[in-house]
């Protein structure tokens, strides 16, 4: 072998390497970032009113999943549902509006709860909501 | 994605290449000058130091780091270069046409250097390791704030992030992505070569051509294949342990660089090493620091050795002046003033501060600084290649011996030439003296009054046992082969190998010990990372803990609210430092958070959130009236204070 082609296919097995650690590593990335779900509140704001309650699902696996919902306020139930979420996509949720009004205008601080169940996990968030 | 290895491709072309090929044509007025090989690695480590220079120099000159300012100096400098090449060129470039089996033998150990890394690296790829975490924030704040950060540590080294944020501000590939891996291997990969060309090199030196070549393959067998997983090489690929891998490409391609000064006697490779010290100075300070303790080893050799030919061997044709006026000439002193000058007028490196050098030298301060033992040696460089490396030391001193000997048969069987005596003895104290002087510096670091943690240093061995135990395999193969032939050859070919392989390949196995589904958790932790970014003020202080969330080193990537931001709990055992007394605030708001302690560390640092792992130290944190658990998935989960006790 004349020295020039070896150093060449030295130098070119160390590109293709490189482009398909780049490449596994891409792949990896994207098969690992479909394999969970994202439940949390759309901000932090821990005062009673639309904002606080919103609440979100991240169904980021590639096949559409259905959730089971439950609201809770100070662990009493308030709102049990089924939701569907797309594949990789978000969805924003609040409790409904008489719910809502009806938390909002409660006269103490209070536990308020959410809770998503699919087939395989269950997921739980909560905060303290303090009324203004 | 064929777009993104474009980009990649074209990114890595005009940083990693292109430069340092145009400055090195033109210097040395010849379109190959090295050789192809030398050349191109030559070309590559040169273009990472112009990048460096450039961009500190623009940076320093108010101009925003943009794709536009990056390229558009780098293509003046590439213009400059090719445009003195092409009117002070010497000579038309030589056509290499050389055949030979061994070049064959060459590629195979390459492919085999390539494939075993590629094995390591391709389960561990998705970004997670903790150091390569802390360098990223650099490399994106370079990305995010177009201009060089001002570090306020001495721990970190702008060489050591530049070319991160440089490809990925020219490629548009973000950080947090396979691309900074691929660099940390393909700057690996291309140290193989410069400790193959340094070995040969060296070998020129004292062999005939042939025999050079066949040490500078067993050096690159020795150094590619055997112990290719082990730091320094593949677990730091991983790891993200960007200075030493810098430096063990700078360092040995230095050597090279003055080892062929020497032998060409040519003043411009050697002023073009002195510039690769400036590189070497802006990128890793433990590998600028043992470069420095191993070039003092090298003149004390090197002054032994003197003293030994002129009154043992009574040579008197020794040539000190040829040495001297390849390194002290008005090339190798305008390089040097050079980097002065930029050191004092553009950057200083950040750990170029008295108290950063009065923690380096000094009596060692803790156990982990006295030293290693012979067999932590052994361990960390590996057996086979601690083993044949000390036969490469006797056999460098033997042949020393031989070669100014007047009459002796070993000359021609080991195919030994006497070029000149100071050649010689530069060939014999350079693969001598860098060995020995780290040897003594992780082994007994008091008698050369180190304080750094010793198994740090001994990291360094690698390269150089690589160099020797080429000597010391070619040492003992040579006599056998040049007597006898046949089944013999191959039996003592196979005894010198097989521990090898065994000894060598064996961390191959650990290619699959680590779970990928563990470093499937840190999308988990990226994703919790984004919503803390997105969500939460830039004056609202966050919490993480380091000992079981995966991949936490990462979030300040995503925030990007400074290095120190968000605050980290810590590996326990660092909270009881006997040398430097630390907070303990970062540990007790996790592992006390509901305690009187817990709460005044809250109070104190105003921590509003915590991203946790599930399930690990968040039992106090659900059954507490004080947090709210604002995120979850499968294994992140977030707790935010509240305003009031429920």
């Amino acid at each position: 072998m004349k020295k020039n082609t070896s150093v060449f296919l030295s130098l070119l097995l160390v590109l293709i390497a490189s482009y398909f650690l780049y490449w596994k590593g891409e792949q990896a990335l994207e098969k690992a970032s479909a394999k969970f779900t994202v439940l949390a509140f759309e901000n932090t704001d821990l005062n009673c009113n639309n904002n606080s309650l919103e609440f979100f699902i991240e169904n980021n696996q590639k096949t559409e999943n259905s959730y089971r919902i439950s609201i809770f306020q100070n662990d009493q139930s308030l709102e049990n549902y089924n939701l569907t979420v797309p594949a990789q996509s978000k969805k924003l949720i609040q409790p409904n509006s008489e719910i809502r009004q009806n938390l909002c205008s409660q006269k103490e601080s209070f536990k308020y709860e959410i809770k998503i169940k699919d087939k395989s996990v269950e997921q739980l968030i909560y905060k303290l909501i303090t009324l203004q | 994605m064929i777009l993104d290895l474009i980009k990649i491709d074209l990114s890595l072309g005009l940083l990693l290449f292109i430069p340092g090929y145009s400055v090195l044509i033109a210097l040395t007025k010849t379109k190959n000058p090295l050789g192809t090989l030398g050349t191109l690695v030559v070309s590559i480590v040169l273009s990472l130091g112009i990048t460096d220079f450039s961009l500190m120099l623009i940076n320093k000159l108010g101009i925003k780091l943009t794709p536009l300012s990056i390229i558009s100096t780098l293509l003046l400098i590439t213009l400059t270069g090719f445009i003195f090449y092409w009117l002070f060129q010497k000579e038309k470039a030589k056509s290499e046409t050389k055949n030979s089996n061994n070049w064959l033998l060459f590629f195979v150990i390459m492919a085999f250097s390539v494939f075993i890394r590629a094995l390591y690296l391709i389960p561990k790829i998705i970004p997670h390791t903790t150091d390569l975490g802390h360098h990223m924030y650099w490399a994106n704040f370079i990305i995010k704030f177009q201009q060089l950060p001002i570090y306020g540590i001495p721990d970190v080294i702008i060489g050591e992030h530049i070319v991160f944020g440089a490809v990925s501000i020219l490629s548009g590939i973000g950080i947090i992505s396979a691309l900074p891996t691929t660099i940390l291997f393909i700057i690996n990969i291309v140290s193989l070569l410069a400790v193959f060309l340094l070995t040969r090199e060296l070998a020129r030196l004292l062999f005939e051509e042939k025999t050079a070549f066949k040490i500078g393959i067993l050096a690159l067998i020795a150094i590619g294949i055997f112990y290719a997983i082990a730091s320094p090489q593949a677990t730091y690929i991983n790891g993200g342990v960007i200075g030493n891998l810098m430096g063990n490409l700078l360092v040995p391609t230095i050597f090279y660089l003055f080892t062929k000064a020497v032998k060409d006697n040519s003043a411009t490779l050697a002023s073009l090493g002195f510039f690769l010290i400036g590189v070497l100075a802006y990128t890793h300070h433990l590998s600028a620091f043992i470069f420095v303790y191993s070039l003092v080893g090298f003149l004390l050799f090197f002054l032994i050795g003197f003293l030994i030919i002129k009154f043992v061997f009574k040579n008197q044709d020794f040539k000190f002046d040829y040495l001297f006026k390849i390194f002290f000439n008005l090339k190798t002193v305008l390089t040097s003033l050079f980097i002065l000058a930029f050191v004092f007028s553009i950057r200083i490196p950040s750990y170029l501060n008295l108290s950063a050098i009065d923690t380096a030298v000094g009596s060692p301060s803790k156990n982990t600084r006295f030293g290693l033992t012979v067999n932590n040696i052994l361990e960390s460089t590996g057996s086979w290649r601690i083993f044949y490396s000390a036969l490469g030391l006797i056999f460098l001193a033997f042949i020393f011996w031989q070669i100014f000997k007047k009459s002796s048969s070993i000359k021609k069987i080991y195919k030994l030439k006497l070029i000149s005596p100071e050649k010689t003895l530069v060939a014999i104290s350079l693969a001598s003296a860098w060995f020995i002087t780290i040897f003594v510096m992780s082994h007994w670091p008091a008698l050369l009054k180190i304080d750094i943690i010793s198994g740090r240093i001994a990291n360094y061995l690698t390269y150089p046992s690589a160099i020797l135990a080429g000597f010391g395999v070619y040492a003992i193969l040579q006599p056998i082969f040049y007597k006898t032939r046949g089944i013999v050859t191959i039996t003592i070919f196979m005894v010198i190998f097989i521990p090898g392989i065994t000894s060598g390949l064996f961390d191959i196995s650990e290619t699959y010990e680590e779970n990928s589904a563990e470093m499937d958790k840190t999308i988990e932790t990226f994703r919790g990372s984004k919503y803390l970014a997105d969500k939460t003020a830039l004056d609202q202080k966050i919490l993480k803990d380091h000992i079981y969330l995966t991949g936490d080193t990462w979030i300040k990537n995503f925030l990007m609210r400074g290095y120190r931001e968000p605050l980290s709990r810590t590996l326990l055992k660092r909270y009881s430092d006997p040398v430097k007394p630390r907070e303990t605030c970062t540990r007790d708001m996790i592992a006390v958070s509901e305690s009187e302690i817990g709460k005044d560390c809250f109070e104190e640092t105003g921590v509003e959130f915590i991203i946790l792992r599930d399930g690990y130290d968040t039992h106090q944190f659900k059954t507490s009236p004080n947090f709210s658990k604002i995120f979850s998935t499968k294994e992140v989960v977030i707790f935010q204070k509240n305003n009031l006790a429920l």
